[in-house]
């Protein structure tokens, strides 16, 4: 098992029922570890459908002046859906929660693992 | 408290009271005429206007747009005219709304036309006033349809609303087409967080419009943020033509 699917498991257990979906995907669209716990949730194909988000979301905030994009979060009536750049921008963690899930818990989570991400991604 | 009809509705002015349980008097003025509302207990208790009071009266200023009111707290009433539950009240008052404006002006005039359609783009540029004041860190305020032209706009930066509108929606829009592919539900609003800023969008009700929103990302604060524009395109589909 990588340091990516180890990290990926510590992420499940700590979000538990929660959770649905997380990926690390690369700015081509294509994951590089993750997965969803549920099946209707196709993993590789929001994969590759958040990369095009972050991509225009960059390019809408250069076009607005504000700056480097941090993430992107999707409220719906069933699930969170953030998108967070890690490192230097060339990959994005993707998370997918249900509601019950507790926003800024998330967030924090996030603040902790992205960088612990970056540096298990093999340079 | 001191308000005008544009900022707050008398129907938002009656749940907010009710709500919240007050005892309270609140005078209403509209075209030279005074009007009072009574709250007790989570209810409207009492109502009167001109020689008239009861029910009636909380239906006719319901339809009420345009004027001022006053609201002083631990006033008890000096009579009850009304039994009905507060809720009971705004249902019937809308409903009479709707029947009033569906017998107005069957054929209206392109003149009637315009005179709405500036009444109704003062409201919205209103209500995004207001909400300007009520959100730390405030920047710029868009109500934009699909299409992603404007509808109104408010802004305290030197921040192009059309720029706003256009490249939000746009992202918005994708988002959307994304979580209807994924079958990830309905998507109620997007936050994108940036070095600078928190950039939202809020769908109205039918998704036909959203509510975009631009926030500094060191002043503002999130929480504050979600929950007034929540707040605020919940009213500004109310003030949507039907």
């Amino acid at each position: 098992m990588t340091k990516i699917d180890d990290l990926i498991q510590e992420v499940r257990r700590e979000l538990g029922a929660d959770f649905i979906s997380t990926d690390i995907v690369g700015m081509d669209g294509i994951s590089i570890g993750g997965g969803s716990v549920d099946p209707h949730f196709d993993a590789t194909e929001a994969s590759a459908r958040f990369s095009v988000v972050m991509k225009l979301a960059k390019k809408v905030s250069e076009k607005l002046g504000t700056g480097k994009v941090d993430d992107n979060l999707a409220t719906t009536d069933k699930a969170y859906i953030i998108a967070r750049f890690i490192g230097d921008g060339s990959y994005y963690w993707g998370i997918a929660v249900t509601r019950d899930a507790t926003l800024g818990t998330l967030r924090l989570l996030m603040n902790e693992y992205a960088p612990k991400f970056w540096d298990a991604i093999p340079s | 408290m001191k308000g005008n009809l544009h900022e707050m509705a008398i129907a938002d002015l009656i749940q907010q009271n009710c709500r919240d349980r007050k005892s309270a008097k609140v005078s209403i003025e509209h075209s030279g005429r005074q009007a009072f509302l009574y709250f007790q207990n989570g209810n409207v208790v009492h109502a009167g206007l001109d020689d008239r009071s009861g029910e009636e009266v909380v239906y006719e200023i319901l339809q009420w747009n345009e004027g001022t009111f006053d609201m002083e707290s631990g006033v008890k009433p000096p009579a009850r005219t009304i039994e009905k539950s507060w809720s009971s009240l705004l249902l019937e008052g809308a409903r009479r709304l709707d029947e009033t404006q569906a017998g107005n002006d069957p054929f209206p005039t392109e003149q009637n036309v315009h005179q709405e359609v500036n009444e109704m783009a003062t409201d919205f540029e209103g209500l995004l006033k207001s909400m300007s004041g009520e959100i730390t860190g405030y920047i710029a305020s868009v109500l934009v349809g699909m299409d992603g032209i404007n509808v109104a706009s408010h802004t305290r930066a030197k921040v192009d609303p059309d720029t706003v509108s256009g490249q939000l929606i746009l992202l918005v829009k994708l988002i959307d087409t994304s979580i209807q592919k994924l079958g990830a539900g309905e998507l109620e609003d997007n936050l994108t967080t940036t070095e600078g800023a928190y950039l939202m969008m809020r769908s109205l009700p039918g998704k036909q419009y959203f509510l975009g929103l631009v926030v500094d990302k060191k002043t503002g604060n999130l929480g504050n943020m979600r929950l007034i524009g929540k707040t605020y395109a919940e009213r500004l589909a109310k003030a949507m033509p039907r």
